[in-house]
């Protein structure tokens, strides 16, 4: 049928029938999850432990000692420094010519401005010297579409609370829990230092933020933020085809998911699940959420620079 | 060198055969002053007062006035009147008042957008004002987000660029203050109808955000500005028309080439004349192509001396260098230039004297946008309007009234258009979920496709609330500037298949089948072969000393009739038809003689496009008349069709390439002798429907076109059409005649054919005095 046909048929329907029956939504009920009422509305919470660790990069306690977060000195001349004694920042504060950048330097790290001095070129790894384990969250989100004029339904978070591993899924059962849920996060969030994600910079966190301009909450994120796909790109992307989280999972972890949803499916999957209310069409989703959370923390020793692995890796690829 | 010497000069000259048909002299006006009620900025005004502007005109201050009132309004004066001060006025103001606010100003063109920028930097206000467009680096683009107070930009980076980020443009949407929309009359047929949509998905956005912007639109004269605003925005608009700005005496001279004689020599030679007698003149063209021969010949009447005084004025030229040919004009250095009509947009080309138009530009509203170049403020001026062998120019010259008369074109959108509609409800959908709140926004027809997107499942509705649902980034499928969704590509099988163009996919059948001879860019390429699954045609560069045609099978189908009338015993409708149409063969025709060269036939897949279409249909009295008087029916219909969708743009402001045609003695839905004329793109944008609206007159000017024109049994001028796929056969004039006195409620009698006329077609040819010519029609 032609689409002026199809619309004229429409417009008679519309005429006869007055106006179109809505479909009434019920907020559905979901096993395992915990109806929360937030200051701006409901949403379901999906609570879990999963025991064992992150895999947390040893403390390096490197900042003092990397002479090039001063403006000016490069690798060539902070080992010049180096051989002259001058090892960290401390012995640099007298020196005529970088003695003043030295001591603003060390004021920084003093008061732990990790973003300053991640700014300065410091690298994460020495960063996450001002955050214990417990400060650290990873963040997952699951959303209907890549660009965040679409709504998202599912924010996880996990982290280490001493002996386990928690796990917090803040689910929207109607695009109209979006709201109560981005508010509910945002606050959660408030608890930890350091946020550490997947592609989270370019993706996770901005999509967050954007919704909250939708609804008009306007929440910003100044989280020290870590990006597990940069590091797992570092150490990968010469042997690797692609350093996807399945990638990763396959050849670093040596896990193959089962049953796992495909990504691309996610958006419709939750549309079908609003006008059909079936928990079996959305569990998966919320499972692969925690899967991907799960992964990430256990694929958080990357942030160390020189994993054992990469060696290993490399001669296998060699091979 | 005063107006009516340099007439004298022409009409004096050898090459002179009596080519004036008519003189109109427009008088000289003074300017009218308007007062404000409460002063400007004071900053504002000492701005004004640099720049030698101690007191506002009518049509200024009236603006001021109701945009200060938060009326919407649309600006309609001439070219040069001040226009945009009719905006930048009340937009500065409020800015320097409240140094938040923020305004977007829309041009059609990247190039006006430039200029604006250049204007209002002249003020020197503490504004930030910038172009966002595609040229403009990634970094100031987000500077520009942050901070700009004015942002100058396209429709197309607007529906592209701004809207589906608006999360980011979160600080302007909510301190949106003006929407300024210049050059009104451009957003018509599908780019407008595309617009209209845009507007109401910016509107939408800044509802979201808290803001409720005020429109301030400028327009050339058409038939219906306010309604036109008004369909574009979505809300009631006032228009300013008292125009205040003085001009000139200006000649308008209605020129008509002799016939088998090149309108483009005659311009060449006019232009060559002006400036021997030192005044200052531009000529537009049509084309690019035309112009550059416009240029060649004048300078082989200048000599190679004078040659350097004359200058080809393109699109594409920079600020710098316009303002280089302008200070050369005015220096006289510079006596003429050749322009193209893509510089008829508000750009200021500084004071000429005398304005060359070779060809109907499309519209009357363009006509005195050209004409505008010349006659500023005291001095006299001519305009010389060159008429080419084509119905419209043909009418022009044969009712010297039209031109000068209340404006009749009107600018058409069509915000029902389902076809453009999904595309934008999708974007909509896709920057923020649609609610039934937005249906007020749109129409009827919005809630419809609605419906049928979700049926499709590219959008999903819970709650009353449309979620987008679609895998793809909607406006990125959606071109504003056609109504197709699938575009051929053009590939030049002689330079590694490069992409030379893109075509609308509505008219690739019929223009790149395989063995076409295809103009594109000023080279003449040869269609090889037609990929109608990938949408590609394979071409290569070739010299041919023929052009070809193609033949089509057309039918049209009726869907649904939307009303209907009668006419003189004649019924008219209109309503959703289906044309379907196959390109079946071709000939080649030798480019001088016209000659049948070959031809050949051709298997190619069947195009259905769904628009609206107005149709009449004629009673089985007509039909006897025309067998009382011996006539061929189907000629007589034939006829009829090319020339009133020659004459629709009179009222439907279009082209004739916008439009279509079937004519059958007998319809399989009607069962009766019917002409059809449609819109030619996806949906329709109002075209013929304007058609229906306005038969009545569209009938009668059709009639005088056709039995004003001398000519025996037709021809380019009034009832053959160019693009015909029959060829033009068979063709009736007399026939046509009878029918259209019919269906306008004439007497008809038949004419002793053989008779000339008073005058004789010779008569033409004989040079005659100004004295008789002056205010005489040539009928």
């Amino acid at each position: 049928m032609s689409i002026f046909e199809r619309l004229n048929s429409i417009k008679n329907r519309r005429d006869t029938s007055g106006q179109e029956k809505e479909k009434k939504c019920l907020t559905a009920e979901l096993p395992g999850g915990r109806e929360i009422t937030g200051s701006l509305g409901r949403f379901l919470l999906f609570e879990s432990t999963v025991p064992g660790s992150c895999h947390y990069p040893p403390p390096a306690g490197g900042l003092t000692a990397n002479l090039k977060l001063i403006r000016g000195i490069g690798p060539v001349t902070e080992e010049r420094l180096k051989k002259e004694g001058l090892v960290n920042l401390d012995s640099l504060l007298d020196h005529p010519r970088w003695g003043s950048q030295a001591l603003l330097v060390k004021k920084l790290i003093e008061e732990k401005r990790a973003a300053e001095i991640r700014g300065l070129g410091a690298p994460d790894r020495d960063l996450l010297s001002f955050f214990s384990p417990q400060d650290i969250v990873f963040l997952d989100i699951e959303s209907t579409g890549l660009w965040s004029s679409q709504p998202l339904f599912l924010i996880g978070l996990l982290y280490w609370n001493g002996k386990e591993m928690e796990v917090q899924q803040f689910f929207a059962r109607h695009y109209s829990e979006e709201k109560a849920l981005l508010e509910a996060v945002h606050r959660r969030l408030k608890a930890f230092g350091a946020i550490a994600t997947f592609n989270g910079k370019r993706f996770d966190i901005p999509y967050i933020e954007g919704r909250s301009v939708e609804h008009r909450l306007f929440h910003r994120y100044h989280h020290f933020q870590v990006d597990l796909l940069h590091h797992a790109r570092r150490h990968f992307s010469p042997v690797f085809p692609d350093c996807r989280l399945a990638t990763l999972e396959e050849r670093v972890l040596g896990v193959i998911r089962k049953d796992d949803i495909p990504g691309h499916l996610i958006p419709e999957t939750y549309h079908r699940f609003i006008r059909s209310r079936d928990p079996g069409l959305i569990l998966p989703v919320i499972s692969h959420n925690k899967t991907d959370l799960l992964s990430m923390a256990r694929l958080f020793y990357l942030v160390g620079e020189k994993p054992v692995e990469t060696a290993a890796l490399n001669q296998e690829a060699g091979a | 060198m005063n107006a009516a010497d340099l007439i004298e000069k022409i009409m004096a000259s050898r090459h002179y055969r009596g080519q004036i048909a008519h003189i109109e002299t427009i008088s000289h006006r003074g300017s009218v002053y308007g007062e404000l009620s409460s002063p400007l900025h004071p900053h504002l005004q000492s701005a004004l007062r640099d720049k030698g502007i101690n007191s506002l005109y009518l049509h200024q201050a009236r603006a001021v006035e109701k945009v200060r009132r938060g009326r919407h309004i649309v600006v309609v004066t001439p070219t040069a009147s001040g226009k945009s001060l009719c905006y930048n006025l009340p937009v500065l103001d409020r800015l320097l008042q409240e140094p938040r606010a923020c305004a977007l100003y829309l041009f059609p063109t990247k190039s006006l957008g430039r200029d604006q920028l250049e204007g209002l930097s002249h003020f020197g206000l503490p504004v930030t004002a910038g172009i966002y467009d595609g040229d403009t680096p990634d970094g100031e683009k987000a500077s520009l987000r942050e901070r700009a107070n004015i942002i100058i930009t396209n429709p197309d980076m607007v529906h592209r660029g701004i809207l589906p980020n608006h999360l980011k443009w979160h600080r302007f949407f909510t301190n949106l203050r003006y929407i300024v929309i210049d050059e009104m009359h451009n957003y018509r047929g599908v780019f407008g109808t595309h617009t209209a949509h845009l507007i109401r998905r910016l509107r939408r956005i800044c509802s979201h955000y808290g803001s409720d912007p005020v429109f301030i639109l400028c327009s050339a004269t058409i038939a219906n500005p306010s309604d036109h605003a008004s369909r574009l925005t979505g809300l009631p608009v006032s228009v300013v028309d008292d125009n205040g700005a003085p001009r000139g005496k200006v000649s308008f001279v209605l020129w008509k080439p002799p016939q088998r004689l090149s309108y483009i020599k005659e311009a060449a030679w006019l232009l060559g004349l002006c400036m021997e007698n030192r005044s200052r003149t531009i000529a537009f063209s049509r084309s690019r192509q035309v112009a550059e021969r416009i240029l060649r010949f004048a300078r082989g009447h200048l000599g190679e001396k004078k040659s350097g005084r004359l200058m080809a004025y393109r699109g594409g030229y920079l600020a710098a260098e316009r303002r280089k040919i302008e200070k050369a004009l005015f220096s006289g250095s510079l006596m003429g230039v050749v322009s193209t009509n893509a510089l008829e947009l508000g750009i200021d080309v500084g004071n000429l004297d005398v304005c060359i138009i070779a060809g109907f530009p499309g519209t009357i509203a363009s006509t005195w946008q050209q004409a505008g170049r010349v006659g500023r403020q005291n001095s006299d001026s001519v305009v010389i309007f060159i008429a080419v062998e084509n119905p419209l120019d043909q009418y022009f010259i044969r009712n010297t009234r039209a031109l000068f008369a209340r404006p009749s074109e009107h600018a058409m959108v069509d915000p029902a258009n389902p076809y453009l509609l999904m595309g934008h409800a999708l974007c909509a959908a896709h920057e923020i979920p649609v609610t039934g709140e937005d249906r007020l926004l749109w129409n009827d027809a919005f809630g419809d496709v609605l419906t049928l997107l979700e049926e499709d499942g590219l959008l999903v509705l819970s709650e009353g609330i449309y979620y987008y649902n679609g895998q793809f980034y909607p406006s990125e499928r959606v071109s504003i500037r056609s109504s197709s969704s699938q575009n051929y590509h053009l590939r030049d099988t002689g330079r590694n298949n490069r992409l030379v163009g893109i075509l609308d996919g509505s008219s690739a059948l019929s223009e790149v089948y395989p063995g076409a001879v295809y103009m594109h860019q000023g080279g003449t390429f040869i269609v090889r072969d037609l990929d109608t699954e990938t949408a590609t045609a394979y071409m290569e560069r070739g010299e041919t000393d023929y052009y070809t045609m193609c033949h089509r099978e057309k039918s049209t189908e009726i869907i649904s009739v939307n009303r209907h009338k009668e006419i003189n015993g004649q019924r008219v409708y209109t309503g959703q038809v289906r044309v379907t149409t196959r390109v079946t063969g071709y000939v080649k025709k030798h480019e001088i003689t016209g000659q049948v060269m070959g031809g050949s036939e051709l298997n190619l897949p069947e195009q259905v496009m769904e628009t609206t279409g107005t149709w009449i249909v004629f009673e089985d009295l007509a039909v006897k008349e025309v067998k009382r008087h011996g006539y061929d029916l189907m000629g007589g219909l034939h006829a009829m069709e090319h020339a009133s969708i020659g004459l629709l743009p009179l009222f439907a402001m279009c082209d004739r390439n916008d439009l279509g045609g079937l004519s059958t003695i007998s319809h399989s839905q009607t069962g009766r002798p019917t002409v059809f004329i449609h819109d030619s793109c996806q949906g329709g944008v109002g075209f013929s429907e304007k058609g229906y609206d306005e038969i009545k007159g569209l009938l009668e000017e059709t009639l005088k076109a056709i039995s004003s024109c001398r000519c025996p049994d037709g021809c380019p001028s009034c009832i053959q059409s160019p693009k015909c796929s029959n060829f033009n056969r068979p063709l009736d004039k007399e026939c046509a005649v009878l029918l259209l006195r019919l269906a306008t409620g004439k007497p008809y009698r038949s004419p002793a054919r053989q008779s000339p006329g008073p005058f004789g077609t010779t008569g033409e040819n004989l040079r005659r005095s100004l004295k008789s010519i002056l205010g005489m029609n040539e009928i």
